[in-house]
């Protein structure tokens, strides 16, 4: 028995000298157990997870590897522009291209990045902080990686780069526990059973073409610090569309945004290093980013119920929160929610063009903080 | 070297050592500027501060605006693009009406 308590004596130093490791650990097995139980972001959770876990032992052999990855991904957004390729290849701008008014609705559930931003400001003397935090309400992780390296970077603030990317990422994965209950309670019964017509107009081949390229065009003239990121999504969305560069259009929608998924996932746990991870400032973090979802969910509905205060034929105020960028979970859950409310109510199309549309005024508000702040 | 007291010996030595210190530093400190090792370091703070508020909201209102404004301009371009692209092919389809009248 002695031996056995003299094996196990370096393990109770180790917790009893580094407890903040434990809870490292804690959270790391809580978003392992999100990822496998509930399938919350998998892709992303499971490998972040797995590296707060790896990332928090005395001396472990493994920030060295993983700052490499960091320093060749992250920090000089490589991962994130790549993984914009694949995002783009995977939307399909069809539904928003047949009825681009719905784009206003995107635009509108950006409220609550600029909403947070002010909220922030009251907390940290470095309004660039704030402005870095606020992002996280883009619901659009490499956005959220990009405008926090591109701010905080430079000063040296490296230890809120890791809260803002687990909390945009931990968020997304938490949109359908966030958005229902916000939806509820800005609308009414009769609201959410409005139903919707959905026309498909004749979106033909060459309008799925030049729509990205026009896009790329605009956001370089008007918003410069958009045209990496925009630019990267519509070349990914080019690539599908252009109909001659179906492989690669493939590669990029399963096996480049797989392994470049894999590698930002692991890597980004480089930042939760319990000395610098566990703070209240990293809880104020998580927070912020909260208010910025439900805000944005709200800002969505709200300019909905005021859009039908003026137009002739009525839109249902639930696709509103649907701007949000989490493609496309969020266009997902409000017509989920329209068919609890009436099982013949199918908003499917309209809410997913207003979730593309989400994605771009996402990278659209992301590019302007730059624009301030940069 | 003659030194009158002990203490002249000792703070010539220290004077010395004070010398080769502050090179010694100075190397370190450019071998750091070279290697890029000497970043500053900031750790952020939670500190109460209303006054910024005020900017947190101009830039709120002139955010908010610029993507509506930017959304509008693609609104706009993806409507131009659809109008555009239909009476092309509008014109296509009676082109190829009025041909096979004429057959």
């Amino acid at each position: 028995m002695d031996k056995l308590l003299a094996l196990f004596a370096p393990v109770g130093k180790l917790f009893v000298e580094n407890p903040q490791m434990l809870i490292m650990w804690l959270i790391g097995g809580t978003l392992i157990f999100l990822a496998i139980k509930f399938e919350m972001e998998p892709t992303l959770l499971l490998p972040i997870g797995f590296g707060a876990i790896i990332m928090n032992f005395p001396e472990s052999g493994v920030i060295e590897p993983l700052e490499t990855l960091y320093n060749a991904g992250i920090e000089n957004e490589l991962f994130p522009l790549i993984l914009f390729i694949g995002i783009g290849a995977m939307i399909d701008f069809g539904p928003l291209l047949s009825n681009p008014k719905l784009m206003i609705f995107g635009a509108a559930a950006q409220f609550g990045i600029f909403f947070t931003l002010c909220t922030a400001s009251l907390f940290f003397k470095d309004i660039d902080i704030a402005a870095s935090i606020s992002i996280i309400g883009a619901a659009d992780g490499p956005t959220s990686i990009i405008v926090a390296n591109k701010l905080l970077g430079p000063k040296g603030y490296d230890d809120i780069i890791g809260s803002i990317t687990v909390a945009a990422y931990s968020y997304m994965a938490l949109v359908p526990i966030i958005q229902p209950p916000v939806i509820k309670l800005l609308t009414t019964k009769k609201e959410r059973l409005i139903r919707m017509s959905y026309r498909p107009a004749n979106v033909t081949k060459l309008m799925k073409i030049l729509f990205p390229i026009s896009i790329t065009l605009i956001a370089c003239i008007f918003a410069p610090a958009a045209s990496s990121l925009l630019g990267f999504l519509m070349f990914g969305n080019l690539i599908r569309e252009c109909g001659v560069l179906d492989s690669l259009s493939e590669t990029a929608q399963k096996v480049l945004a797989n392994l470049v998924t894999l590698f930002l996932g692991i890597t980004i746990a480089f930042k939760m290093q319990a000395s610098t991870f566990l703070s209240p400032l990293t809880l104020l973090i998580m927070g912020l980013g909260l208010v910025a979802f439900v805000v944005d969910t709200a800002g969505g509905v709200l300019f909905a119920k005021l859009y039908n205060l003026f137009a002739k034929e009525k839109v249902n105020p639930m696709i509103g929160a649907a701007g949000i960028s989490a493609f496309p979970m969020s266009g997902r859950i409000v017509h989920k929610m329209a068919l609890k409310e009436d099982p013949q109510n199918f908003l499917l199309m309209h809410s997913i063009g207003v979730n593309v549309s989400g994605q771009i005024a996402s990278v659209i508000a992301g590019s302007l903080i730059l624009g301030f702040f940069a | 070297m003659n030194f009158d007291t002990t203490n002249d010996m000792y703070l010539a030595g220290y004077e010395e050592f004070r010398i080769i210190g502050e090179m010694q530093n100075t190397v370190a400190a450019a071998e750091e500027n070279i290697n890029g090792e000497n970043e500053t370091k900031h750790e952020a703070k939670i500190e109460w501060s209303p006054e910024n508020l005020g900017e947190a909201a101009g830039y709120m209102a002139v955010g908010m605006l610029g993507v509506f404004m930017i959304i509008a301009i693609i609104m706009a371009a993806s409507y131009g693009i659809g109008a555009i692209i239909g009476r092309i092919s509008r014109n296509g389809n009676n082109d190829n009406s009025d041909n096979n009248d004429a057959k």
